[in-house]
C-alpha cells in the first residue's frame, strides 16, 4: 500500500493545530490513492505525543526521540527525514505551512531535487496529477499548481482552509522507533535557546473582538481596547506589533504567528492590515476598521471603516453600543 | 564580509492587477514595478552588518527582465555596493524551483560570499521557498524569519521569529538567511539624492542564464491557471467626514439598516 507521510509538528508539548489541518486535508487524498496515512514526529521525550498523534487518525507514527532533537535544527531534521523518506518511499509528504514547515520543506524538497507545492489552500487528485491552489499577491489572485503523482511530492498546507481533525480516543496506531541521522556538516547549525510565551486566555470563541495595533500608541493607552471590549461584551485581540511592544500578552495575537479567528464582529483599531495579520482574521463576518489612514490595507478586507483617531472614535462607539 | 542580497521586481502594490500580466516583463510602464517590499529589509540587514563590521561589500542579485533595472538601481541607491541582474526577459522563468537553481548558480559564479540574504517572501508568488532551497543547493546552513544578526568571528548568532516567540541559533558562515519584516531591520533606510546619483552612474552587469551552468532546472510542479477570486459583493463603506460622534452615528445606523447588531454581546 502506498503511503502519505505527515510531519507532526509540536510546540510547548502539544501537537499544533496546523498538523491537525494537514491530517484533515490528507484524508481525502488517502482515500483517492488508497494510501496509508502515517506520521513522523521528531523531538525529545515525545513518547506521549506520538501516541496522541495516532488519535487523530495516523495509522503509524515514526517516533524519532533523541536529546539532540530537543531544539529544532533544520539541518538535523532534513538529514533525518531524508533517511526516513528513502526508507518508506511515500508518495506524498505533507507539513503545515507554519514557520517551521516553510523552512524545512523547501530544503527537503530540494534535497530530493523536487519542486514542491508551497502554502496550498486546496488540494485534490485528478487522474494521475496532484492539483493545488496557491495564493498570489497576498490572496488577490490564485494559481493552480500541478504535479505528477509519479514523483515524490512535498506539500505545505496553509492554515485556516480545513477544519482540524478531531481527536478520537478509540483510534489506535503503531509506534515505530527511528534513529536520528546527523552528519558532522549538520553541526554548522546549533540550536541555542527558545523563548515562547505561555497561553492562558482563549479568544478564538469570542463573537466580538476589539483588536488593537501599533496605532494604539502605548501600553497605558492600550487600556482603551480592554475597556471597550469589556463594555461591548467582547474579547481583546492584537497585532503582533502590539504584542512585541509588550502592550498586551501573546494570548491575544491574531495572524500567522497567533490565532485564527472568525467572530461575528472584528473591530481593528490602529492595525494597518499586514498580510500576516489578515490571514488570521479575514474570515470574520463583519470587519470594522478604525484607522487614521484611508489607504491602510486593512480597508481591503474591512466591510466598514471609520477614518479617524481610535482614541476619539472607539469611546464614541462604545458609548453608542 | 561579502554579502549577496537577493532582490526581486514585482508588480507594484498600487498598480492594477491583471491575471494575464503578473510579471514585470508583461508591463511597459515602470511605475507598475516595485522592489519586492520584503527585500528592503534584507538590504537593510546587509548594510547594517557591513557597517557594524566596518568592512565588507553588499551585492544585490536579481533575476528579472529589464523592467527590473529600476529595482537593482534602487538597491544601489539604498547603499548596496554593486548589483548583478540575470536576464530573464524572454523566458520569464518564474517557477520558484527554477529560480532557486538559477540564483544558486549565480552565487556559485560570484564565488566569494560569506552571507546570502533573502526577503522573507515575495509579494507576487509568495512561496517563501527561496532561502531554504538555495541553501540546500549550495549546501549551506539556513535560518528564516531572522530579526537580529550578530557576527562573531566565522559564526552568526541569529534570533528568528517562531510562533509565540523567538529562537536563537548559531550558524557557521557561509550561511543563508531570510530577513523578517519585523525586529532590528523593520525600517529599511530611504534612498538619498547622493546615492541615487551614484546608482545612476553604476554599471550593472547583465548575465545570461546560459553562462551560469545551472544544469537542469525544469520543475516537476508547474503553475497553471492564474485567476482572480470572485469579487467582493460590496466594497468597504468608509466614513471619513465629520467629527468622531457623527461618523460613529453613521456607522451605527448603517449597521442597523443591515440588521447587524453590534450590541448583541453586552
Ligand atoms: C514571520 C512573521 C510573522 C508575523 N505574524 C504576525 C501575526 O501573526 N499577526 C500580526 O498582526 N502580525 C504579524 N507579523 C507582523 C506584521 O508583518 C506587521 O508588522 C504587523 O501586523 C503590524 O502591526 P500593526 O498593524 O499593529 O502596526 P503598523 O503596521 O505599524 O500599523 C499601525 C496602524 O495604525 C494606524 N494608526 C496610527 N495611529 C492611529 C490612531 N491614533 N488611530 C487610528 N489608527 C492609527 C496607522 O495608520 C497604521 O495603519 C509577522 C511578521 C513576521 C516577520
Ligand atoms: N527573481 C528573483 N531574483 C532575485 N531574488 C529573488 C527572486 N525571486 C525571489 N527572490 C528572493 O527570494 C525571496 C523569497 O521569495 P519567494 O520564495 O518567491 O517568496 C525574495 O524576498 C527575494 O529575496
Amino acid at each position: 500500500m502506498s503511503k502519505i507521510l505527515i510531519i507532526v509538528e509540536t510546540a510547548k508539548g502539544n501537537i499544533v493545530g496546523i498538523t491537525k489541518e494537514c491530517i484533515s486535508t490528507a484524508r481525502q487524498l488517502a482515500v483517492d490513492l488508497s494510501a496509508e496515512l502515517e506520521g513522523v514526529l521528531l523531538g525529545h521525550e515525545v513518547a506521549d505525543l506520538a501516541v496522541e498523534a495516532t488519535k487523530y487518525g495516523l495509522k503509524k507514527i515514526y517516533k524519532i526521540d533523541d536529546p539532540q532533537l530537543a531544539g529544532v535544527n533544520i539541518l538535523y531534521h532534513t538529514r533525518t527525514l531524508e533517511a526516513l523518506i528513502k526508507e518508506l518511499d511515500p508518495k506524498i509528504v505533507i507539513a503545515g505551512a507554519s514557520l517551521y514547515g516553510q523552512e524545512l520543506m523547501p530544503r527537503l524538497a530540494a534535497r530530493f531535487n523536487s519542486a514542491m507545492f508551497p502554502s496550498v489552500k486546496k488540494l485534490k487528485i485528478d487522474g494521475d496529477e496532484l492539483e493545488a491552489t496557491h495564493a498570489l499577491f497576498e490572496e488577490k489572485l490564485f494559481a493552480e499548481m500541478e504535479g505528477g503523482l509519479a514523483n515524490l511530492n512535498f506539500i505545505t498546507v496553509a492554515s485556516g482552509n480545513t477544519a482540524e481533525a478531531e481527536r478520537d480516543d478509540s483510534l489506535t496506531g503503531e509506534i515505530a522507533e527511528f534513529s536520528p541521522v546527523i552528519e558532522d556538516s549538520d553541526r554548522r547549525e546549533v540550536f541555542v535557546e527558545e523563548k515562547i510565551a505561555k497561553v492562558s486566555v482563549d479568544i478564538t470563541k469570542a463573537k466580538l473582538l476589539v483588536s488593537g495595533g501599533r496605532g494604539v500608541g502605548s501600553k497605558e493607552k492600550f487600556a482603551i481596547i480592554f475597556e471597550s471590549a469589556k463594555q461591548m461584551g467582547g474579547e481583546v485581540g492584537a497585532s503582533r506589533a502590539a504584542v512585541d511592544a509588550g502592550w498586551v500578552p501573546y494570548d491575544h495575537e491574531i495572524g500567522q504567528t497567533g490565532k485564527s479567528v472568525t467572530p461575528d464582529f472584528y473591530i481593528a483599531c490602529g492595525i494597518s492590515g499586514a498580510i500576516q495579520h489578515l490571514v488570521g482574521m479575514r474570515n470574520s463576518k463583519t470587519i470594522i476598521a478604525i484607522n487614521t489612514d484611508e489607504e491602510a490595507p486593512i480597508l481591503e478586507v474591512a466591510h466598514y471603516a471609520i477614518i479617524g483617531d481610535l482614541h476619539e472614535v472607539l469611546p464614541e462607539l462604545t458609548k453608542r453600543i | 564580509m561579502n554579502i549577496l542580497v537577493f532582490v526581486k521586481a514585482t508588480i507594484d502594490r498600487n498598480a492594477p492587477l491583471d491575471p494575464d500580466e503578473i510579471f514585470p516583463g508583461d508591463r511597459d510602464d515602470k511605475a507598475d514595478i516595485m522592489t519586492n517590499n520584503y527585500d528592503k529589509h534584507a538590504i537593510e540587514a546587509a548594510l547594517r552588518i557591513v557597517e557594524e563590521k566596518g568592512e565588507g561589500k553588499v551585492t544585490a542579485v536579481c533575476l528579472g527582465s529589464d523592467m527590473a533595472d529600476k529595482v537593482v538601481k534602487e538597491a544601489i541607491a539604498m547603499g548596496c555596493h554593486g548589483a548583478i541582474r540575470i536576464e530573464n526577459s524572454e523566458t520569464e522563468i518564474t517557477n520558484f524551483f527554477s529560480v532557486a537553481k538559477i540564483l544558486a548558480a549565480a552565487a556559485k559564479k560570484i564565488g566569494e560570499y560569506d552571507l546570502l540574504l533573502f526577503g522573507m517572501q515575495s509579494y507576487d508568488f509568495g512561496t517563501a521557498t527561496m532561502a531554504p532551497m538555495v541553501s540546500e543547493f549550495l549546501n549551506l546552513p539556513v535560518a528564516c524569519w531572522v530579526e537580529k544578526v550578530l557576527v562573531e568571528g566565522n559564526k552568526l548568532r541569529v534570533e528568528k521569529v517562531i510562533e509565540g516567540g523567538t529562537r536563537s541559533m548559531e550558524l557557521q558562515l557561509p550561511a543563508v538567511l531570510s530577513i523578517a519584516s519585523t525586529g532590528d531591520y523593520e525600517e529599511p533606510r530611504y534612498t538619498s539624492v547622493r546615492r541615487i546619483m551614484t546608482a545612476s552612474k553604476t554599471e550593472v552587469p547583465v548575465w545570461e542564464i546560459d553562462e551560469l551552468n545551472v544544469g537542469n532546472y525544469e520543475p516537476n510542479v508547474k503553475f497553471d491557471d492564474i485567476e482572480k477570486p470572485p469579487a467582493r459583493a460590496e466594497k468597504c463603506a468608509i466614513f471619513s467626514d465629520g467629527d468622531p460622534a457623527e461618523m460613529v452615528s453613521e456607522l451605527v445606523s448603517t449597521l442597523k439598516d443591515k440588521g447587524l447588531n453590534l450590541g448583541a454581546f453586552k
